[in-house]
């Protein structure tokens, strides 16, 4: 449950997560958990004085959090993954915490098969290919026979349209506009998806952030950071809502490299195609969620049950 | 969360009886719904149908009668007080479909009156665990391949899934008092095992412990 809490502009992300030690209370910005921690106030984006630059912050940070996730349908036999939460707000490496991955979406097997089934689907659902050639009926003139059958010399025809003329209609060609949809049964796509998690998490291009918000919206700040943290060419940012912060957006903009996407909009062919993913951690409480609900639910659920949220 | 705006003006309430939980579900329907009944249901029930002694005998209140303008406040805009309230909401809740399988409860018998073994609640002390479907079953199932090739897959197999085939082969080639050729996948977690050993293998998880 997220609510924004009074005086926080709408740019702003908000992040909730449990931290064990604190009694399970649950806070909704990082401001207000680090001010809970340490007890002092914590700038913002937002109370930045005037004289300073625009859009440069440096919050203050002491000590690393510990969060412990309560994990959902949780395995007997298998250990919870770990992977830290870092921070978005320097160029430089910070490790700002802990936190518990599931097994199972975190922890596959690395079935390649999976992914391939995943990326061709994806390919190849959408398409339409309007390729279309006319066959002999259809082109143009042919509907007289060119020469008496017998008498000339000549190879008997019928038209001139016929496949084996220059100019005639194709045999067996593509017939107008053909559609290649089908689906992927639902438990494969699932699959796809803890696959390709796994696979990034296990080759340690899979990053977990506190928040996706930057200090500025240049963006040699997101190619330095990168570089700094050896990221790779190309960096997928996951968050919760389709809705990013404006530095971040801006920062974007500019690069086609990095790209930002929803929870809704996470797939294999975007997660193989950028070197490294980064999820916020409200990305990454809704993915697992989700991903989990779909391999403990009812197989093949009518869609017509409105389920209350 | 639903929200039931009971009236509380009692001059509006004489004039048009309002719609009580008369269409209250049976409390013996059984439903999967998530919210399980509680103990008070019955008595909450009791409690809300306003017994009426009619002709007939005592019934339960009927539904309220159309309203006319009559009944309509003297000056406009007047309303009477509303609390909300989302007691009823409870009745549902239980009509409500699950969102994903429920766990079993611990606590059951190793061998329910069905032949069901729930899950273990900790893995034996083996170098290979094998898991249950989503529905809390044996991942044992029959495969049938070109017609004629029989097979039972058996899935979820996680740790030294080798020794697990060789546990198996064993046990099978006891039983069938013939070689059993079995095949490991190690990617896909899974084993099988050439011909329909399927209460055969599952008997061999029940005694392994899983």
């Amino acid at each position: 449950m997220m609510f924004p809490l009074r005086g926080v502009l709408c740019y702003n992300k908000i992040v909730s997560f449990t931290i064990n030690y604190l009694n399970k209370i649950s806070v909704h910005t990082t401001k207000a958990l680090l001010e809970l921690d340490h007890h002092h106030p914590v700038r913002t984006e937002h109370e930045v004085p005037q004289d300073l630059a625009p859009s440069v912050v440096i919050p203050q940070r002491h000590v690393p959090i510990i969060t412990a996730r309560k994990l959902a349908f949780s395995r007997v036999h298998v250990e919870a993954r770990q992977a830290w939460v870092e921070n978005m707000d320097r160029v430089e490496e910070e490790k700002i915490g802990m936190v518990d991955l599931h097994p199972d979406v975190f922890a596959t097997m690395p079935r390649v098969d999976v992914l391939h089934e995943n990326i061709v689907w994806q390919r190849n659902y959408k398409r339409i290919s309007c390729a279309t050639t006319k066959t002999r009926a259809e082109v143009r003139g042919g509907g007289r026979k060119p020469w008496p059958q017998k008498g000339t010399g000549r190879a008997r025809h019928g038209s001139i349209r016929s496949p084996i003329w220059k100019g005639g209609g194709v045999a067996g060609g593509p017939r107008g506009p053909k559609s290649y949809f089908y689906m992927l049964p639902l438990t494969t796509r699932v699959l796809g998806l803890r696959v390709a998690l796994s696979v990034k998490f296990a080759q340690n291009d899979l990053h977990i952030v506190d928040s996706l918000d930057i200090p500025t919206d240049d963006p040699q700040f997101l190619e330095d950071m990168a570089d700094a943290r050896n990221w790779g060419l190309s960096v997928l940012f996951v968050d919760d809502t389709d809705v990013i912060s404006r530095n971040l957006a801006h920062a974007l903009a500019k690069l086609p490299s990095h790209n930002a996407m929803p929870v809704y909009g996470l797939n294999v062919y975007s997660m193989l195609k950028h070197e490294t993913v980064v999820l916020s951690l409200a990305a990454l409480e809704k993915i697992e969620e989700k991903l989990l609900q779909n391999m403990h639910s009812f197989s093949a659920m009518p869609k017509t049950y409105a389920i209350a949220s | 969360m639903a929200a039931c705006v009971i009236s509380r003006n009692s001059s509006m309430l004489s004039k048009f009886k309002l719609f009580r939980a008369t269409a209250v579900v049976s409390t013996k329907s059984k439903s999967l719904s998530s919210t399980p009944r509680r103990d008070d249901d019955d008595a909450y029930v009791e409690k809300r149908q306003k017994k009426v002694y009619t002709r007939r005998g005592y019934d339960t209140e009927h539904l309220a009668e159309p309203m006319t303008a009559a009944d309509l406040p003297a000056v406009r805009g007047e309303f009477p007080d509303f609390v909300r309230s989302s007691e009823e909401y409870r009745w549902v809740e239980r009509l409500l479909p699950l969102r994903s399988i429920p766990q079993p409860p611990p606590g059951l018998p190793r061998q329910t009156p069905s032949g069901w073994a729930p899950p273990p609640a900790s893995a034996p002390n083996l170098p290979y665990f094998v898991g249950r479907t989503r529905t809390h079953e044996y991942p044992v199932f029959y495969e049938l391949r070109n017609s004629s090739r029989k097979l039972v897959k058996i899935k979820y197999v996680h740790g030294d899934i080798w020794a697990f085939a060789k546990d198996i082969q064993e046990y099978l080639e006891a039983k069938a008092e013939c070689p059993v050729a079995t095949q490991v996948h190690e990617v896909a977690q899974l084993v099988r095992v050439k011909g329909w050993f399927l209460d055969e293998c599952k008997e061999f998880l029940f005694e392994k412990g899983f």
